[in-house]
């Protein structure tokens, strides 16, 4: 052997020495927060050795350290943010509202840039089919809290950064005392229930909320309740009904969306804690992924004299039961319907059992084609939901005269199966029984084919 | 030619119109009301959708009363919250 090439594998296992001694120091700091205890603050930098909660009084400093200029300093040679930006940030506390899809970019920059302490609020547990946007978090980390994961990458990504995990759902009953614990709130949440929550309750505590969300390929970002601008209700003042509500998990988004308009939130709290747009006026961003104008900027007015939470006789004084006056719930989950009695639906395993006695019937799967392009059960006609009312001629086609033959309902989770089964049934379709899948084709990989795809 | 006016729907209206934007024809004294009317007799899916949105005229926002009327040329957004992350 040369030296050369001895010299090359020591530099290679060198380089897989320092990997693996961070992936200890990762292990080492996982386990060190792995005890769930809400309010809790997680640090690695020297001034954190004592635990503290988002209660314990920000401590500010006079001066920022010779680790900190080191890696800052691209940031302290910027003009017009230099020393002075960096020290705000350094004396600022943010609250990240949601450690999913926006926050995994948002929270992830404002660690780096420098963010003094930095709240993350998540009820949720990481899961794979999270990961494609939500990148805080990794494989590795699946069931574990996302919002000690999240705290976990900051922590490995910025060791001075202060970070505090509140594993809770944001209600009414906690939101104001944590929202007043800190200077900027950031909404990254997935629900219409939190986002007039975490609105009334910036207004009340008087902190701007940088509002970001975004479905499918669109996003919208607004600063609210900041420098006389409108609150999300002057804007909002009605909550969607919730069948127009359409969640990721139903709706589809393309990762980097969220991950684009969480990267503008963070700027956006960067501006604020530095006073980079004292001076900007209220505009609302919107941004459509497939548009050949990405980014379309509306001027807002000022906020409204006659709003009920900010204008200038209030009629909300404090915090309200927001999941009834939203009418749905405060996640982002959907939640199961219960239209037909579960006596006159059928079960997984005895749809099995009809299949394995090759019992003649039809199988209407209900999803949308992208979601049946996907996977399907064996010779099941796709016609969905919002189509069928008008499609009822295909599945007479495919029953082909024999309108005594029993017609079963399929969709993903055993959910829009129930309306269909109503369709059907009200327009006679046949004469046999017309009944849905319960719990879907997610039920039937869990309980009957593990092979069959979940999405 | 007569006078247009252009409309533009984001998220949900996008899916509920199926376009991201169309033409109307102008008419004198079109105002919140009477924008809606138009609306929804071209995309009658629009209705639950225009209660909640938030309307924009040449990308400033718009309060959903009698004092403004759409002039012709003007561009008007349809902005419904979207509440995903």
């Amino acid at each position: 052997m040369t030296i050369e090439s001895l010299e090359v594998k020591v530099k290679h296992l060198e380089q897989e020495k320092a990997a693996l001694e961070q992936e200890v120091r990762a292990l080492r700091l996982e386990q060190s927060i792995a005890v769930p205890s809400s309010g809790d603050t997680v640090t690695n930098d020297s001034r954190g050795a004592t635990p503290s909660s988002a209660f314990t009084p920000f401590e500010k400093v006079a001066a920022l350290t010779n680790p900190e200029i080191a890696r800052y300093g691209r940031q302290l040679i910027l003009p017009g943010f230099g020393i002075q930006a960096q020290m705000d940030l350094r004396n600022c506390s943010m609250l990240v509202v949601g450690a999913g899809g926006l926050g995994a970019s948002c929270a992830l920059y404002l660690g780096a840039a420098g963010v003094g302490r930095l709240g993350i609020v998540d009820h949720d547990t990481v899961d794979i089919s999270n990961l494609h946007r939500q990148v805080i978090h990794n494989e590795a980390r699946q069931g574990m809290s996302k919002a000690r994961s999240a705290a976990l990458s900051i922590q490995l990504l910025n060791p001075h950064c202060e970070v505090v995990v509140h594993e809770l759902v944001l209600e009414s009953s906690n939101a104001q005392e944590i929202v007043n614990a800190y200077d900027i709130i950031i909404d990254a949440t997935d629900n219409v229930a939190t986002r007039y929550l975490l609105n009334d309750a910036s207004v009340l505590g008087q902190k701007p909320l940088v509002s970001g969300s975004a479905l499918r390929l669109d996003g919208q970002l607004t600063i609210y309740n900041y420098g006389g601008g409108p609150c999300y209700r002057c804007l909002f003042p009605t909550p969607p009904p919730s069948e127009t509500v359409t969640n990721c998990s139903d709706g589809g988004v393309l990762g980097v969306v969220p991950g684009i308009i969480g990267c503008l939130q963070a700027l956006e709290a960067i501006k604020i804690a530095t006073g980079l747009n004292k001076e900007d006026p209220p505009t609302m961003t919107l941004f459509s992924a497939n548009s050949s104008t990405m980014f379309r900027t509306i001027k807002l007015r000022k906020r409204k004299p006659d709003c009920i939470m900010c204008g200038d006789a209030p009629t909300i004084t404090k915090l309200i039961d927001y999941v009834r006056f939203c009418g749905s719930s405060a996640t982002d989950k959907t939640p199961d319907l219960f239209l037909i009695p579960y006596n006159e639906r059928i079960t997984c395993q005895s749809y099995k059992e009809l299949l394995k006695d090759s019992v003649p019937h039809l199988l209407l799967d209900v999803r949308e084609k992208v979601q049946f392009d996907i996977c399907s059960l064996p010779s099941s006609l796709n016609i969905p939901l919002k189509a069928l009312p008008n499609e009822l001629e295909k599945v007479k086609a495919r029953l082909d005269g024999h309108n005594d033959r029993p017609v079963y309902v399929v969709c993903r989770r055993g959910n829009d199966s129930q309306p269909a089964v109503r369709i059907l049934q009200e327009n006679g379709i046949t004469t046999g029984e017309v009944k849905d899948i319960v719990g879907g084709l997610e039920r039937w990989s869990n309980t009957i084919d593990p092979d069959f795809p979940k999405y | 030619m007569t006078q247009q006016f252009k409309v533009l729907y984001f998220a949900s209206a996008k899916d509920a119109s199926k376009t991201d934007g169309d033409k109307f024809e102008w008419s004198d004294n079109i105002n919140a009301e009477a924008l809606t009317k138009l609306l929804l007799e071209r995309h009658p899916d629009l209705a639950p959708i225009l209660k909640i949105s938030m309307f924009a005229i040449n990308m400033e926002y718009m309060d959903q009363d009698h004092s403004w009327t759409v002039q012709p040329g003007d561009e008007v957004a349809i902005i419904p919250p979207v509440s995903g992350g």
